[in-house]
């Protein structure tokens, strides 16, 4: 379970980044956060992470605050990025080996990474290619491989599709459903309204540090989830 | 434990992968063995070389017939410095001073230079000290500057932190690969070196000198830690490995080529002290008094009674001949004095940087350092005072009236009996410089507590 309590950035040039989050995400759950660049969905994943530090308000993770415990919080999250970022030299393998060693799965063999390889959908013949000549969409399977095989009950995703053709962007999907089947608590942050209308349990939309709205997938139902989008930036905007 | 072996494991693979790996592992390869090599076969025609003119100088001094000796009041002995196996490591204060000195009726003054190649004093000489002090301290810097920067940019220290593993444990697997990495060509280069060592001829077994080698292989690990820990550092102060390579190599400038270097500038400036020809230049003209207070003196006896003035002599000339060897040994005793002074000064800010301390304890442990310098300045100086007991004392030369001059010898003088010069064997351990282990120890700590706390700051997005 992932929680934002009154969480909040400002950062030493004195942008708000994020005002007073308020959010929580259950096991088995999909959130998908929407909203402009800079509406403080990236640094809403960075605090889950411990990349940077609040300015007040707690990130919470399994009831584990991050900032006091940064170690145990993160055990219990995966992390991928809009653009998973690998070992050039190393093959997919050995870069398996490598983000799973650090998570403490120091039990997995070659049979095990070469299993979830096949599940995310990676052909053999690339399991001992370096992943320089990956693909980004090889590369975000690699990435959605080590958040399996980290076995985290909570999963953080920063725009994991973007950038992704559409048959690579459906896959990438399909096996975030299968993790929130396996009962995984889901933040994926986006700019792709449409995945986030059919495969979100619940949807938020960011503005300015803000989370400005919060639809669950059955208030959505027969909405236009799009138009919603757009007045709530345009009343944001002109409000602003 | 698990992700510290991990992310050190992970530095390994990469760096058997990098080109700065495999140039500094040809270039230890080649410069170490090679150097101790030469440097050995240079120690041993300097060993023969110098036993050969130390034995010829005995030689002249005892075929002198009685006429020259009385004629050559400034007769003079040539001392040479033993030289040592382990020079092979550092030539140390042996390149910059000369290596024999002679000994006078009024103290020992430096020789003239003892060149083994003329070109090394042209260009400087490769021995491992330099290897070290340029090589692994410039590698050190190279193979740290980007290690944070580059998984920044690169995006793998946000792929690494989310992964649980603490900002302090990232650091320490980064330095435990990269050290790794920088003490593999080291450690494997010196045993080659100590092959090639033991393929010249040399008794490794004898004399400490595994001992000493073994210690010097120590600091000179400390000494790379440091740098590799400095490039640490400056890689999480900085935000691009652009600004880090700059301010790394600036940083290394500094603390290699510049400060050590800056020491003697800054000693000479605040403790000035005059040249050996200069205290050579007073001492000949207070003993020039001196010579003519003598001279006045006896010419009083003479004027009292020319019959038996003789019998009186040695009883007038003893007070100014105890006078002229106190004022000689004062004048070098406290040049000696200002020396050491400027010197302990010089050593102190050398030893700012990790390289002035690098340098003193090796140069120490080759036994070629200061202390070695100044244990053989003080052998000859005790020869002197033999030498002035035993020779110089014992033949005289007196400036009579009218402008006569006597010369005479002591009836109890044989040259044959006057000693060889004989240095004091180094010991086979010299007492270890702590404080400049401590000093090398201290920076890496220091370095290593920044690098670690800065991390812990690092901005990561």
């Amino acid at each position: 379970m992932l929680e934002a309590r009154d969480l909040t950035k400002r950062y030493e040039d004195g942008v708000l980044a994020l005002d007073h989050l308020n959010l929580r995400v259950d096991n088995g759950e999909i959130f998908c956060l929407l909203g402009a660049n800079g509406a403080g969905k990236t640094t809403t994943i960075n605090l889950f992470f411990d990349f940077i530090q609040p300015t007040s308000g707690r990130a919470v993770i399994d009831g584990i605050e991050v900032a006091a415990d940064p170690i145990e919080a993160k055990k219990r999250a995966s992390y991928v990025s809009e653009n998973v970022m690998l070992y050039g030299n190393f093959t997919a393998r050995q870069n398996l080996d490598f983000f799973t060693r650090l998570a403490g799965r120091t039990d997995l063999t070659r049979d095990d990474y070469y299993m979830v390889l096949r599940r995310v959908g990676l052909q053999e013949r690339a399991f001992e290619q370096r992943v320089k000549s990956f693909s980004k969409g090889m590369r975000q399977k690699l990435g959605i491989a080590i958040a399996i095989l980290k076995e985290a009950p909570n999963v953080l995703l920063d725009e994991p599709t973007s950038g992704l053709d559409p048959k690579a962007g459906a896959d990438f999907m399909e096996l975030l459903l299968e993790l929130k089947e396996e009962g995984k608590a889901i933040v994926m942050s986006t700019h792709d309204i449409f995945r986030a209308k059919a495969h979100a349990d619940r949807v938020g939309i960011m503005k300015e540090g803000r989370l400005v709205m919060v639809r669950t997938r059955e208030e959505l139902t027969g909405e236009d989830l799009e138009r919603l989008y757009l007045e709530y930036m345009q009343v944001e905007t002109h409000a602003a | 434990m698990h992700a510290l072996v991990t992310i050190a494991r992970k530095e390994i693979q990469e760096s058997l992968l990098s080109a700065r790996f495999a140039l500094l592992l040809v270039l230890a390869l080649v410069l170490i063995p090679a150097s101790l090599y030469t440097n050995y076969r240079s120690y041993e025609v300097r060993r023969t070389d110098q036993m050969e003119m130390q034995r010829r100088s005995m030689e002249q001094l005892k075929g002198l017939s009685a006429t020259q000796l009385f004629t050559n009041p400034d007769l003079q002995v040539d001392v040479y410095l033993p030289p040592v196996a382990s020079s092979a490591f550092a030539s140390g204060f042996q390149e910059a001073h000369p290596r024999h000195v002679v000994v006078g009726r009024h103290g020992v003054e430096y020789g003239a230079p003892l060149e083994v190649s003329p070109s090394l004093g042209l260009f400087g000489g490769i021995d491992y000290l330099f290897v070290v002090q340029l090589l692994f301290s410039l590698f050190g810097v190279l193979l740290s500057f980007d290690t944070i920067t580059r998984e920044k940019e690169a995006g793998t220290l946000r792929s690494i932190l989310a992964s649980s593993v603490s900002r302090s444990t990232l650091a320490a697997g980064k330095f435990l690969g990269g050290f790794t990495m920088l003490a593999l060509p080291l450690v494997i280069a010196f045993l080659v070196g100590l092959l090639a060592l033991a393929l010249a001829g040399l008794d490794l077994t004898t004399g400490g000198f595994l001992v000493r080698s073994t210690w010097i292989l120590a600091s000179s690990l400390l000494y790379v830690a440091a740098f590799f820990l400095m490039g640490l550092l400056v890689s999480t102060l900085t935000r691009t490995t652009y600004a880090a390579l700059v301010v790394s190599l600036a940083v290394w400038l500094l603390a290699v080529l510049v400060l050590p270097r800056s020491a003697l500038l800054v000693a000479r400036i605040a403790r000035p002290v005059e040249s050996r020809q200069a205290v050579l230049l007073e001492k000949t003209a207070a003993l020039a008094d001196i010579e003519r207070a003598k001279g006045q003196a006896l010419q009083s006896v003479y004027d009292q009674d020319p019959e038996t003035w003789e019998e009186a002599r040695d009883e007038v000339v003893a007070p100014f001949e105890r006078q002229a060897a106190e004022t000689a040994r004062r004048l070098d005793e406290e040049h000696r004095l200002r020396v050491d002074a400027q010197r302990g000064l010089a050593l102190t800010v050398a030893r700012l940087s990790p390289t002035g301390s690098l340098v003193s304890f090796v140069t120490e442990m080759a036994g070629t350092g200061l202390t070695a310098e100044r244990r053989f300045l003080t052998d000859a100086e005790s020869y002197q005072e033999t030498l002035y007991r035993e020779l110089f004392a014992k033949v005289f030369m007196d400036n009579l009236p009218g402008g006569t001059i006597r010369m005479g010898a002591d009836p109890s003088l044989d040259l044959e009996a006057v000693p060889e010069f004989t240095s004091n064997p180094p010991a086979p351990l010299p007492s270890l410089r702590i404080v400049d282990l401590a000093i090398l120890a201290a920076w890496s700590l220091i370095l290593a507590l920044g690098a670690f706390l800065a991390l812990e700051r690092y901005d990561v997005r």
